[in-house]
């Protein structure tokens, strides 16, 4: 990329670009033992009261400068993203201090052994390099700093692991979806959530106000601006908001030198450092790399593979929502969840197709989101209205997706940045085995509607894929001809780049993934430490 | 995203990429500014019948529907030409088939001109007037005490917040005494 006047250089040890769920822990971790580290993030802090649920009118705030996706909110810390594909995901992201966290319901799950192994167990994608217990002194770090609500016991989770915090409350619906799952006799849990069941570090309890994805203003809800972010600052990191970075710079011998990046008035500035990490996630990460070619990487950074933007994974995502004759509470409580299941998480050979998925017991709709969805304009308008509002609640189905080459992100030259710079098309198009894991998701949610007491369901089914799970666009693997971090999130090409967050996991799991990715950044944090002082 | 979308709108909602810088706030509507007094009729009559009142609602037209419209357009110059002209056609629809203006047919007659614009005539503005309409009812008060009274779904839960007793474990109980249920690695 041709290259302009700068104003000013700084200088620090570690660059991260991205103060998202990752770049807040791996800055943390590394601030906290006196490392020098800058941390750029295009977007800004959000201010307290553009935090939609410090509002009557959240609804519509939420649709407008809140809303998740770019491509509809198209504030000045994005850039263009276009979903195609048969299957085009709806993506979801924020820039800003906290990343995408920002609008995060708190499901916070660890991933099961089985994940880091599906290749071998099940001929499914590919294997990572590492194993659930490389990161469970992490999972255990990240559950305590963020005040993770959940319970030991679980004979789904590994040695029944327990939880920093007891549950969440479930509220009646909650106690509605027990019966269902006791009656059908399947495997079911407290629901783990990064919202915190008691007063934490300095945060106070959850109130019980709901609809987290719109803002969390008492910050029971853990985010990487009330947890990590403000340590780190106080251990000495340093924060630059509005900072669009353009480039990571390398030398002649193929080392990262720094980032070329935007500062809030539009300057061009460099700086140098001895270690990057891009935190910029599936789809920012990938886009810089593919933006930050030079004459020794043709193709893009760290791209000798060639899996730069391949393998998008955003999991086989839909919703069942069950309509209950009695009313559902839907007006209060932690909207991620109450109980869920993983009954379905592993292969089961009877079925037509590899791997599962996990069912997430949640809460209900709000009237305008209720409104569009179901109430018809004209005389049925109202009667719609109050047969579904506070009468409805929904079962997330998550299921696990194969890396595939053809689904993928590329940049965008039709559909530019405020900076010039390009957008990003993402593809993405079911496979077989995600469509029949996906019936088989709704089927069995459909069941437990019913089991649970509704008496009727319905489906917003998978022509469009829920996009809040950015993943696999830059793998992790142990061969460096068709992955692009190795098992420690460092750049088989470039020695002192890392890439960490949810582009660098090799296979998706089939539950959220934010604990995965903070529990890899500490873990990376401490792979950098070791290198420099190996 | 997937939980505030309409399911049936036309595949190019001109609205959508102006969503990011067209918020209006409750005490920002006020007097008329974009449209002409004549658009406004056409435009109130139109909101009424997207959302008709009744015995225990308003309709649409009763609120301050048409300023939020009116804000919007201030925000968002893109978006007249596509609503200006979908006005018009509604206008002129009713003229054409009923010589009168669409404000002064009655309701019935509204409504199949509202369908066949909806369908053929002016898909995209139908849908940008109807997506404004529900946000404008939603967020007014005196329809969120309604939605309270009638449903028993109260906002005012969602921004304060509101005790749950704490979860029952015991309930677990029989989950906690079944055999582990996941493969190990190794």
């Amino acid at each position: 990329m041709t290259d302009t006047t700068t104003t000013g250089v700084e200088t620090t040890d570690v660059l991260v670009i991205g103060a998202g769920a990752a770049g807040a822990a791996l800055t943390w971790s590394l601030s906290k033992r006196g490392v020098d580290v800058l941390c750029l993030e295009q977007g800004d802090w959000v201010d307290d009261q553009d935090i939609p649920k410090n509002h009557r009118d959240w609804e519509v705030r939420g649709r407008h400068y809140w809303n998740a996706s770019p491509g509809k909110r198209r504030g000045a810390a994005d850039y263009p993203v276009t979903n195609l594909g048969e299957n085009p995901v709806d993506v979801y992201m924020y820039s800003s201090v906290g990343g995408s966290a920002i609008g995060y319901g708190g499901h916070f799950w660890r991933f099961q052994p089985s994940d880091f192994v599906a290749k071998t167990q099940d001929d499914f994608g590919v294997d990572w390099p590492i194993r659930y217990e490389d990161l469970v002194p992490y999972y255990e770090v990240n559950e305590e700093q963020l005040g993770v609500s959940g319970l030991g016991g679980d004979p789904v989770s590994p040695h029944r692991h327990g939880m920093a915090l007891p549950p969440v409350p479930i509220g009646k619906i909650g106690n509605k979806w027990v019966d269902g799952f006791d009656k059908l006799g399947w495997y079911y849990w407290a629901q783990s959530q990064a919202i915190l069941s008691r007063d934490h570090k300095g945060r106070p309890a959850c109130v019980n106000r709901g609809f987290c994805a719109f803002g969390c203003p008492s910050g029971a809800l853990a985010l990487p601006s009330n947890t990590y972010w403000p340590e780190a600052l106080d251990a000495g990191a340093r924060l630059t908001t509005k900072a669009r970075v353009r480039e990571v710079l390398v030398n002649d011998a193929g080392e990262a030198t720094g980032a070329l990046y935007y500062d809030e008035n539009g300057r061009l500035r460099e700086v140098r450092a001895n270690t990057v990490v891009i935190c910029g996630n599936g789809l920012g990460t990938p886009r810089l790399l593919l933006m930050s070619k030079s004459a020794r990487f043709p193709n893009g950074l760290a791209n000798s593979s060639g899996q730069v933007g391949k393998n998008f994974m955003p999991h086989v995502q839909t919703m069942v929502i069950a309509h209950f004759d009695d009313t559902t509470d839907a007006d209060h409580g932690a909207w991620g969840g109450t109980v869920a299941s993983r009954h379905f998480y592993e292969t089961d050979p009877s079925n037509d197709f590899k791997r599962g998925f996990t069912m997430v017991a949640m809460r209900g709709y709000s009237p305008l989101n209720t409104a569009l969805q179901t109430a018809p304009w004209g005389e049925g308008h109202h009667d719609a209205l109050e047969h579904h509002v506070n009468h409805e609640a929904t079962i997330w189905v998550c299921g696990d997706d194969a890396p595939e080459a053809h689904n993928r992100v590329e940049l965008d030259y039709d559909d530019l940045d405020p900076f010039g710079l390009p957008g990003v098309k993402t593809y993405y198009t079911l496979s077989e085995n995600s469509k029949k894991l996906g019936e088989e998701g709704v089927r069995r949610a459909t069941e437990l509607a019913f089991a649970a007491g509704a008496d009727s369901v319905r489906s917003p089914g998978f022509d469009s894929i829920l996009g809040w799970h950015l993943l696999g666009t830059a793998r992790m693997g142990d061969d460096p001809t068709n992955s692009v971090v190795n098992g420690d999130n460092r750049a088989h090409d470039v020695p002192n780049l890392y890439i960490v967050d949810g582009s660098s996991f090799s296979t998706g799991g089939a539950v959220n993934p934010t604990h995965t990715i903070q529990a890899l950044a500490l873990r990376a944090a401490d792979k950098i430490w070791e290198a420099r002082n190996a | 995203m997937a939980f505030d979308s309409r399911s049936d709108g036309p595949a190019e909602n001109p609205y959508a990429p102006l969503m990011g810088r067209t918020y209006v706030g409750l005490d920002e509507t006020g007097d008329i500014t974009i449209l002409d007094a004549a658009r406004v009729r056409t435009l109130s009559a139109w909101v009424g019948r997207i959302i008709p009142g009744n015995e225990n609602w308003p309709s649409a037209a009763e609120l301050d529907t048409v300023g939020y419209v009116d804000a919007i357009l201030g925000l968002a110059p893109e978006l007249r030409p596509v609503l200006l002209a979908g006005i018009d056609a509604a206008e002129a629809i009713a003229r054409r088939e009923h010589g009168a203006s669409f404000s002064e047919i009655p309701d019935a007659a509204k409504t199949a001109i509202l369908v066949e614009l909806e369908r053929v005539e002016a898909r995209e503005a139908f849908s940008v007037i109807l997506e404004l309409t529900y946000e404008a009812y939603y967020r007014a008060e005196p329809v969120l005490a309604i939605v309270k009274e009638r449903t028993g779904f109260d906002i005012t839960r969602t921004v304060q917040g509101a005790p749950i007793k704490p979860f029952d474990t015991d309930k677990l109980t029989r989950v906690s005494l079944m055999p582990d249920r996941y493969r190990s690695a190794s």
